[in-house]
Order: structure tokens, then sequence, then C-alpha cells
């Protein structure tokens, strides 16, 4: 076989649909957001990180402090966020909230990453049955609503950074073990008909090249849109009751705890962790697709992509145009 | 004509044949979350004066100290005959509550689902066609930045506004006392509709707006990226160059051939949706208590009934593999490349 | 003692459903004056049984209460027994062992079939043969030996041992007579039956699962006839919803359960009436003896002399509940604040560094504790009361707390799990069964039930006490040994009682004749609402 004619002809792996590449055109720049955009949205998330790693340094009372805290009082110099009704500043509650959101947030992508890549990885490369029996697996749990299946693995096992961190990486592990598993099949499939014909090149290292530059080019985007998703299933489990252990400042917890305060017309303690949420979220879905956009052109540049991001998952969980279960090759 | 229904019978009965380890698999997984848990479903719901012996006996009673493979084959065995287990506390049958609370999730689901249609079709065509302008990028932020707002905080908000301060709409509840329909589906607008209880109508439809707002507005965020990226293609394709060239006027080019193409991924898309739906389903019910089987699960881990959140789980799973087939049998239907 | 799963408290529900579009505002004229015949019952409780031989939750004893009828029971108000379906109270045999009870004639059940004495036997003895667990059965069978039903009109019920409480224990609904042709005498009912004689009678199709219950005015009630005809009883999960209901006129009564901030607000309403308050729960820690080192007297004396109970009032509650100082609840005559005369009103850190020096902890060594409470069980200013637990006992500067909670489902077996229970200091709640001092210190000191409570405590001395007062039949015998025990609760720190639970009654202006009783059921046949 010969090497494709120009750098930006995807090549055909046998399982990804066909689609000339005038189609793939508008799908490639429709994905791209102003790079303005995308800087605010790193600028925002970074932002987070600042805060989270400087809180102390950045406001003078902690989130569990209380002494000398009025209750329920509203924004104003003093409690820039206002206060709940246990004496805790939101403002301190919203800056330490973001500490252990990037704390879960690190951790359950790390648990992801570290049980789904080698996954993928024996998945892909050793085929056959095992492969099968993997893909069936994973697609299954994929298939679930992957908030449910947090909610009930942190339900059971309790609560806790870990307990929540192993939950939430739960909902993510199909995710990882998929995309690398698609590129190690396709990539082995290729290069082993490549190599059959070139002279004297050893496929097992052309094979681990070309897969390393495959992960580089996924997971990273994986990554964000898997960070992002982290922040908002944490949220939901503190607000159904199942985060972490009180009274350490969890946003979806404040939030369970602000509806109450909600109808006697107390905004603030409801309004400033949404927004935390809210911003997070958006920051790092952004940092996503800023991603999406600089990896693919420069790997292409380079000569390195081997397969088409179109199994890739967009940001909100949905694969564009594409049923998750068609992915199951029988 | 009949090569083509040929290859769909085989498509269509070798999905049916991946269904069945799917779902066998999902039912595996929630068995062994709720069997190696800590916690102990006994003591739990029986947790006043107990004696020993009477922990045992319940135990034995409910099964439960069987070794774990015999549960698991006659856990699979009731499921099969659609018996989805007793709920510990209430000794009522899993399967009468979820009959009860489904037609409550549907409706809040299916309401939902069309707001998200409205919103992610009309802001995404909108985006598609204004390429690049301000529209496009405000409606792509916008599909971004309401995915990342909580459901339950959003729902929070438009309480506090619409229900706190203007009263327009009841903060939460499925209908008003006494105003129930004649049991029909167990929807109640459907129900209303069909029996021409006017008065009963305008009242759910007053509970059911809020909520199906929040979720439809959520996953619509989601569809409108989705439904962007798809008119774009459309607009570029061969017929659609081939209308322009006849000298149809843009707009119609648009509403005519390009906006009738771009609802065909609409179906997909639901189909992905589905299951986002169903988690978001359970997190609206819960803010808006709304009494659904999202909300049911939440009180049954609350209150550790196993075999109630173990009933709904399998039931869910249910519903989203069985949604899944269906959206891949009507795909392959439509679009015959994508079959084996 | 019922452990009430949510706190459920039924108040009076009354009013018509004014609602946008639906029409139906039927009414009636009663004493010249127009009543609704339909009210509306908002309450954050939840149903859970309405067999009176598995209830034991504070809402569904309120509806059997209001549905079913008993030999004898408390009435609408004060503390004094009275005859219901028996036609006075029980002639009781010198040895105290055999009570013989006389049926009124010609009761019926809400299906016009006979209420006599062999219904009676049916009842009692199917609640001793289910004994279901988790129930309030163990109050009758405890003492019982035996019913009998010689003939229609008489039933005799003869007991093992003598026991003055026993009447109490025969008005809690455990003893309601169930209709033998409705009830199965081996199985426990569903939850939309209901087969009694009381004021109301509900049917099947008018119960929603978690949604609604409608009960119907009784034409055949021995308790007689309710001034409503319809009472609705809409379930609401949130307290903020059921305060907006009740503010936006969609129910016409409102109890149970509201947050401190919310009834607060409620009562400053001027378009509300509130009722009460009623005194519901007390609230207190409990000190698990076997767990060190709440096995020293002295280090549990520390942690009584560190709490501030008018602080903790204020800062969790909103001043809405009552400080308790015994445990016991406040109406009865036998209470006396004997921990405020122990450990005084407020905390002074000497004292509290004495008791800690005795215990064996030198001078300025932080102890570490774990405080447990449940998530979901007594409403959602459990946390904040448990953070301001915290925070009192560390000002102390001697205790290092950890909160940590569990949800009540796996919190409550957790209490007395064998073989000693899984903690060490925890906050919980009791709610009295039958309204005697009895029902306030078997259930804490008592060999047997002290582990219910987590506590483990058990004193032969105090179990011979309590025999004693049990066998005497005279208030004044009974007084000083219960002063006794309390003050030995108090001296010894077995527990540390903290507040009492206090709720009113809301209701729209257009409402009257809201109440609770003594066991703080709402009394839904007192109520009126004009047209």
């Amino acid at each position: 076989m010969s090497t494709p004619a120009s750098a930006t002809e995807t090549r055909r792996p046998p399982r990804v649909r066909v689609l000339p590449e005038r189609w793939l055109r508008p799908w490639r720049e429709a994905g791209r957001f102003p790079r303005s955009i995308v800087w605010a949205g790193a600028g925002i998330t970074a932002v987070f990180v600042f805060v989270a790693i400087f809180a102390p340094l950045i406001w003078r009372y902690s989130g569990t402090d209380y002494q000398n805290i009025p209750r329920l009082a509203a924004p104003s110099a003093a409690h820039p966020f206002g206060t709940t009704s246990i004496s805790f500043d939101v403002f301190a509650r919203v800056l330490y909230g973001a500490r252990l959101a990037l704390e879960v947030m690190l951790l359950s992508v790390a648990i992801s990453i570290a049980i789904g890549l080698p996954l993928g990885l024996y998945a892909g490369y050793r085929g056959g049955w095992r492969d099968r029996g993997l893909v069936l697996i994973m697609d299954s749990l994929y298939a679930f609503p992957g908030l449910l299946l947090a909610i009930v693995v942190a339900a059971f096992l309790g609560r806790g950074i870990f307990n929540a961190s192993a939950a939430i990486s739960v909902v993510y592990i199909p995710q990882y073990f998929r995309v690398i598993r698609n590129h190690v099949v396709s990539v082995r499939e290729e290069v082993f008909v490549d190599a059959a014909q070139a002279l004297g090149a050893r496929p097992r290292t052309i094979v681990w090249r070309y897969i390393f530059f495959n992960v580089v080019q996924s997971i990273p985007v994986i990554f964000s849109i898997n960070a992002a998703d982290a922040v908002l299933t944490l949220a939901g489990l503190g607000f159904l009751g199942y985060g972490v252990n009180p009274p350490t400042p969890e946003w979806g917890q404040d939030l369970s705890r602000a509806i109450h305060d909600l109808a006697s017309g107390v905004w603030w303690t409801a309004l400033f962790p949404g927004l935390a949420i809210v911003f997070l979220t958006t920051g790092l879905t952004l940092v996503g697709e800023g991603l999406n956009d600089i990896i693919n052109p420069l790997l292409r540049r380079v000569g390195m992509t081997g397969t088409s991001l179109i199994g890739t998952v967009a940001p909100g969980g949905a694969v564009a145009g594409e049923s998750k279960v068609l992915e199951v090759e029988p | 004509m009949s090569r083509r229904s040929g290859s769909l019978r085989t498509y269509v009965i070798t999905r049916l044949f991946l269904t069945i380890p799917m779902l066998l698999i999902l039912l595996t997984f929630v068995f062994v979350i709720l069997r190696v848990a800590p916690g102990d479903p006994i003591s739990a719901a029986y947790g006043q004066r107990l004696p020993p012996e009477q922990i045992a006996e319940v135990r034995h009673h409910l099964g439960l100290d069987r070794p774990l493979i015999v549960q698991y084959g006659s856990y699979l065995a009731s499921v099969a005959h659609g018996d989805f287990g007793q709920s510990v506390i209430t000794q009522q049958s899993v399967g009468a509550i979820i009959k009860a609370r489904f037609p409550a999730t549907l409706e809040l689901t299916l309401a939902a689902m069309m707001i998200a249609i409205i919103v992610g079709v009309g802001l995404g065509s909108v985006a598609g066609r204004y390429r690049d302008t301000p529209v496009d990028l405000g409606g792509r932020l916008f599909g971004i930045v309401i995915y990342a707002a909580p459901i339950f905080w959003l729902g929070m908000m438009f309480q506090l506004l619409f229900a706190v301060k203007l009263h327009i709409f009841p903060t939460g509840g499925r209908i008003a006392a006494f105003a129930q329909p004649r049991h029909i589906t167990g929807l109640y607008t459907l129900d209303s509709l069909l029996t021409g209880n006017w008065s009963s109508l305008w009242t759910s439809l007053r509970y059911l707006a809020l909520p199906a707002i929040t979720l439809g507005l959520v996953i619509g965020g989601v569809l409108v990226r989705l439904v962007r990226v798809h008119m774009l293609q459309t607009l570029q394709a061969d017929y659609v160059e081939a209308a322009r060239a006849r000298g149809i006027p843009e707009w119609r080019v648009v509403m005519r051939h390009a906006f009738r193409n771009a609802l065909i991924p609409v179906i997909t898309v639901t189909g992905l949706q589905f299951a986002a739906l169903l988690g978001g389903a359970v997190l609206t019910e819960t803010t808006f208590t709304w009494p659904g089987l999202g909300s049911q699960l939440v009180d049954y881990l609350s209150g550790r009934d196993y075999p109630g959140v173990q009933g709904i789980v399998t039931f869910f799973a249910f519903l989203v593999i069985g949604v899944s087939l269906l959206i891949d049998i009507l795909n392959a239907y439509v679009d015959p490349r994508i079959r084996y | 003692m019922k452990q009430p799963r949510m706190t459920v408290r039924i108040i009076g529900l009354v009013a018509l459903l004014a609602l946008v579009g639906v029409a139906c505002g039927k009414s009636t004229t009663s004493g010249g004056k127009k009543v609704a015949d339909r009210i509306v019952w908002g309450t954050t409780d939840s149903e859970t049984s309405n067999d009176p031989a598995k209830c034991y939750e504070v809402f569904c004893t309120n509806i059997i209460q209001m549905t079913y009828s008993r030999l004898i029971s408390y009435g609408a108000q004060g503390s004094t027994l009275k005859p219901d379906a028996a036609s006075k109270l029980p002639d009781i045999s010198t040895d105290g062992l055999t009570y013989t009870f006389t049926m009124k004639d010609g009761l019926k059940f809400s299906d016009g079939s006979a209420l006599d004495a062999n219904a009676v036997k049916f009842s009692l003895d199917r609640v001793a043969k289910l004994h279901v667990s988790g129930s309030a059965a163990g109050l009758l069978t405890a003492a019982l030996d035996s019913v009998s039903a010689p003939d229609a009109k008489t039933v005799i019920i003869k007991l093992k041992r003598p026991d003055a409480t026993y009447l109490a224990k025969l008005s809690f609904i455990v003893a309601s007579i169930v209709n033998p042709k409705v009830f199965s005498a081996d199985a426990v009912a569903d939850n939309k039956t209901v087969a009694g004689s009381g004021y109301y009678k509900m049917d099947p199709a008018n119960y929603l699962e978690g949604q609604s219950i409608q009960l119907d005015a009784n034409p055949n009630s021995v308790l007689g006839q309710p001034k409503t005809k319809t009472v609705l009883i809409k379930f609401y999960k949130a307290s903020s919803a059921l305060k907006l209901a009740v503010e936006q006129k969609e129910v016409d009564v409102a109890f149970h359960t509201f947050l401190p901030t919310e009834t607060t607000a409620l009562k400053a309403n001027s378009a509300l009436s509130a009722a009460g308050p009623s005194l519901f729960r007390i609230r207190f820690l409990v000190f698990n003896i076997k767990h060190k080192p709440f096995d020293n007297e002295n280090f549990r004396k520390a942690i009584a002399a560190s709490i501030d109970r008018n602080k903790l009032n204020t800062d969790a509650f909103n001043g809405n509940f009552k400080p308790l100082y015994s445990m016991i609840r406040s109406a009865f005559n036998e209470y006396s604040p004997v921990f405020k005369d122990v450990y005084g009103e407020t905390p002074e850190n000497s004292k509290v560094n004495s008791y800690l020096t005795a215990a064996g902890y030198p001078a300025g060594q932080k102890i570490k504790i774990d405080l447990w409470a449940s998530t979901n069980h007594y409403g959602d200013q459990e946390q904040d009361a448990q953070v301001v637990l915290k925070r009192q006992l560390e000002a102390t500067g001697r205790f290092q707390v950890t909160t940590k909670t569990e949800d009540w489902a796996a919190f409550r077996p957790d209490v007395s799990a064998p073989p000693n229970g899984k903690f060490g200091l925890q906050m919980l709640g009791w709610l009295p069964d039958y309204f005697d001092p009895d029902d306030y210190v078997a259930p804490f000191i008592s060999a047997e039930q002290s582990k219910d409570q987590g506590s483990f405590f058990a004193d032969p001395a105090v179990e011979a006490k309590i025999a004693q007062e049990q066998a005497a039949t005279s208030p004044s015998a009974r007084e000083p040994i219960f002063a006794d025990l309390y003050k030995t609760i108090a001296d010894k720190a077995l527990y540390v009682p903290l507040w009492e639970e206090t709720d009113y009654i809301f209701t729209q202006k257009s409402v009257t004749g809201a109440k609770t009783d003594v066991s703080v059921n709402l009394r839904l046949e007192e109520l009126v609402k004009s047209a």
C-alpha cells in the first residue's frame, strides 16, 4: 500500500466510517473556536488552579472558620459572598471548594487513566476474544447513565475523598479504554499491512510509535472533557449527600443546604457555589476544545495522524454522529 | 430491494444478539456492587429491637444467606420473569413501584426531550446557517455553558426566580391535590388531553414546566453543537449545491433541503442522549420533588433498600439498552452504510 | 418508643383545595356557618405502613390514630385515659394481673361488620403472633400472658406480671382494633389497606404512594363524627416546598416539619395562624460506655459540662427549640432540670478541666473524639446542630472533635450493632409511645433496652428500681423513684439531654381547631375550615 497522497486525507481504518475529505472539512473547521475564547477558558481554569493552591493566602477565612462571623449575612465588604446559616463565609467555601474539586478531579482522572489505558492497550494489541469481551463489558458500562453509576457506587462506598473519586472514575474508564483500543487496533492493522511491504522495518517499533502519537493526540482532549464531567459529577454526588464528609467545603453539598435558604429569600448561598461550578466546568471544556484544535493540525502537519477523530466524544458525552453501540465489532 | 431488507434483517438479529450479553454485563455489575458494598441491608431495614435470631430469619426469608452464585442465578431468573424484587422496607413489589412511578419519569423525559430538540435544533440550525458570526459563536457558547451548569443548580435558580419571586410556577410536586385526571396512560398531560379535562391539563402543565425546561435546556445545549455540525455538513452537500445552482433562494435551500436532513441525526442523537436524560432526570426529580423513578432510586439508596435499588437500576439498564437498540435499527433502516 | 424514620408530625388538615381552575368548592352549613367539606393537610413526612401491627413511625401513628379505634385512649386532649370501644375503664384484679373490659353495644367497622370482643382478641393476638420486627409489638407482648373473649361483650387480658403502665400501652396504636374480615392473622397488610373504625376511613383507591392520601368520614365511627368530611393529606419532600404551599394557600394546614428559619418566617407571617408549640422529640447525646474513653465517668461529665444549651438553641435553631435539662419530656410533672443543677447552665472551663484531671488526663492535653449523627432523619438542621456541638466542645480547648455522619438507614442499626455498637458518642432522639415517665426511663437505662440507644449501660441496682416503679400503682409511690433515676443519669452522665423539639401547626386564617394530642398526633376530627 502506498503512503497517503496528502497529509490531510484520512487513512482508512477498517472500522471507522468512510467519509470523503470535504465532508470532514466542515467538521474539523466547525470544531474550531476562536482563539480568544479558548484562551479565556484556559485562563478561567488557571484562576481556579491558582485559587485552589493559594487559598489560605488569598482570603483570611478558611472554609470552616466560624468565629465572629454573623449568620446568614447578605454579601458585604467583609463577606463578599455572604455567610451561611452556621456562620461559614461563602467566599471561603467557594475558594476551598475549588481545592476539593480539583483534588477529586485529578484523582478520579488518574484512576480512570490508570485502569482504562492499560486495558485499552491490552485489548487492542491482543485482539481476539479477550478484546471482544473487554469491548463488550466497556460498552455496556458506557451505555449506562454515568451519573447513576457514580451515585450507586458512591452510595455504597460511603463518604470520603477517595470513595467519591473512585465512584466518578468508574464512569470514564470505558471512555479511555475505547479510544485507546480503537487507535491501537487501527494502527496495528495498517502498519502491519505496510510493514509487510517495507523492508527491514520492525512492525513492533512502528506500532508503538504510532500508538504513542495517537495516544498523545486523543488523551488530552478526553482528559479535559473527563475533568469537566468529574467536577459536575462530584457536585451531583455532593448534592445528593454522597460526596465528602461535612463540614469539608464542597460546592454540591453547599448547594443542597442552600435549597432551604431560597424559600426565605436568601440567594447568596445558592448562587455563588453554582457559578463556581459553571465557570470551572466551562473553562475545562473550552480547554478541551482548544486542545482538540491545536493537537490535530499539529500532528497532521507532522504526518502522524493515523485515524480521524470521528469516534471522539464531544463535550456532553455525545459522540458526533455515531451510536455508541455501533463501535462494537462482531 | 430484497437484498437490502435481507441485510437489514441480519443486522437486526446481530444487534439483538449483542444486546443480551450487554444486559447481562450490566446486571452483573449491579449485582456485584450491591453485594460487595459495605453495610448490611437487613439491619439497615429492621434497625430497631431485633434479636439476632430474627435477623437470621429475615435474612433467610429473603434468601440472603445463600451462596452468592445461587443468589446471582435467582436474581437473573427473576429478572427474566419480570420480577424486580421486593422492597426490603415496604415489602412492596418493586415492579409495582416501577409501574406506578415510571409514567412520571416518562412524562418528564419526553417533555424535556421535546424542549431539548426545539432548543437544540433551533439554535443549532441557526448557528450552522450563520456560521462564524456572533450568532454562531453565541449558540455554541450557550451550548457549552448550559451544559456546565449543574441541573440541580439551574433548577434552584429557576425555582428562586419563577416560583419564589414571581409566583408563576410551583416549586415542586407533580400536580395539585384533587386535580388528577382520570388514569389512562399515567401521563397527566396526556390523560388530561384524552379526557378533555382542561383544568387538569392546565395544572399539570404548570407543574411540569420548570422541571422539563431545566432538564430540556441542559440536554438541548448538547444538541446545539451536534445539530450545528450536521447542518454545516449538509449545507455543503452535493444536492444542496445543486439546489443552489438551480437558482433556488438560499432561505429555501436551508429550510427545505438542509433543515430536513439536519433532522435525521436528531434521532440518533436523541438515542445517544437518552442515557444522559435518565441521569439528568434523577437530579431534576430530586430538585423538584417530582415523584418519578429517579427520586425513588435516591430514596431507596438513602434507605439502603438494596432490592429496591437493584430493581430500579435493572429497569434502567433495560431501558437504556432497549432505546439504543431501537435507535440503531432505525439508523440502519435509514442508512444502509451502517450495517455490518 | 418508636424511632421515627423521618420527622413526621401530623397536624390537622383542614381547608379546601384552593386551586387555580379547580372549581369545586363544596361546603355544608353547620350551626349556621358555612364550613368546607374538604381540607388539605401538607406534610413533609412520608407514609410507611398503615398496619397497626407494623407501624412504629410518627406519621403512620397519626393516620392509624384517626382511622382505627382502641379499647381506651387519651382522646383529643388531656392526659387521662378514656374508654373508646370499651364502655368504661376496665376492672383490674387486686393482683394487677387481670384486666376485664366491657365493650360498648352495636359497634361497627367502617364496612359495617360488627366490632366486638372477638375482633379485639383477634387484633391483639395478631400483633403478638406476627411480632413484626421493628414494630411496637414488644410494648404489648412483654407483659402479656393471654387475651380471651368469653362473650361478644367482654375482653379479658391476663398479664404475666403486674405493670402499672399497661393501660397506657393499650392506648397506643399497636392495640388498635382491626377488622378480622379484612386483615389476615398471618400477614402484614399492605399500605393501602385500612380497616378499622376511627373518625375516618380510607378507600384504597385514594392512596397515592408518595403523593397523597384521602380520608373520608367514617359513618360507623366508634369515636364520633369528625367536623370535616374529607381530609386530603399531601406529601412534600422539601420543607421549603411546603412553606411555599401554605403561603400560597395550596394547603390549609401545614404540620411537620420545618427548619428553624422557616418556622420563624411562618410565625411572622400575618396571613397564617400558628397553633402551638407542641413539644415533640427529646434530643440527646448518648455515651457508649463500652467504648473508650467514654467508659470513664469523669470524662463523660467533662463533656456534659461543656454544653451550652441556650447557645445551641440560638445558633442552630434560631431559638425555636427548648433547652432540655433532664432525660424526660418537660411536660411531665416528673421533669426537673437535674443537669442544670449538676453542671450549670453555661459551661465553665475550670469545671471541665477538673473533671478531665479526675479522669486522668493531664492538664492541657487535647483529647480526640468522634461525634456521630445521622443525616436525613431528624431534619436538615441536624447537621447544623452537630457542627455547633463540635464548636462548643472545642471551645473548651480540651477536645478535638471529628464530625461523622451516616444515613439513617445505616446509622440506626450501627448504633446498636453487636457486640458493642459502632459509635462512642452519637446524637439520638426519643419520642413517647405512651404517656408515662417509665417510657423515658426503661428505654434508656434498663439493661435490656439501653443497647438500643447504643448506651450498653447495665446496673442491677437500677434494674431493681425500674422494676419497682413499674410494679407500683400510685403516682406518689412512683415519683420519688423516677426522681432518683433521673438524678442517677445526671450524676453518672450516662446521657446528655440537649433540647426538646417544638412543632407548630400553621394554618390559613379560615381554619380552626388545629391541635395535637398528648402523643403529638394531629387531631383531624377537630379541624374546621370556614368556607
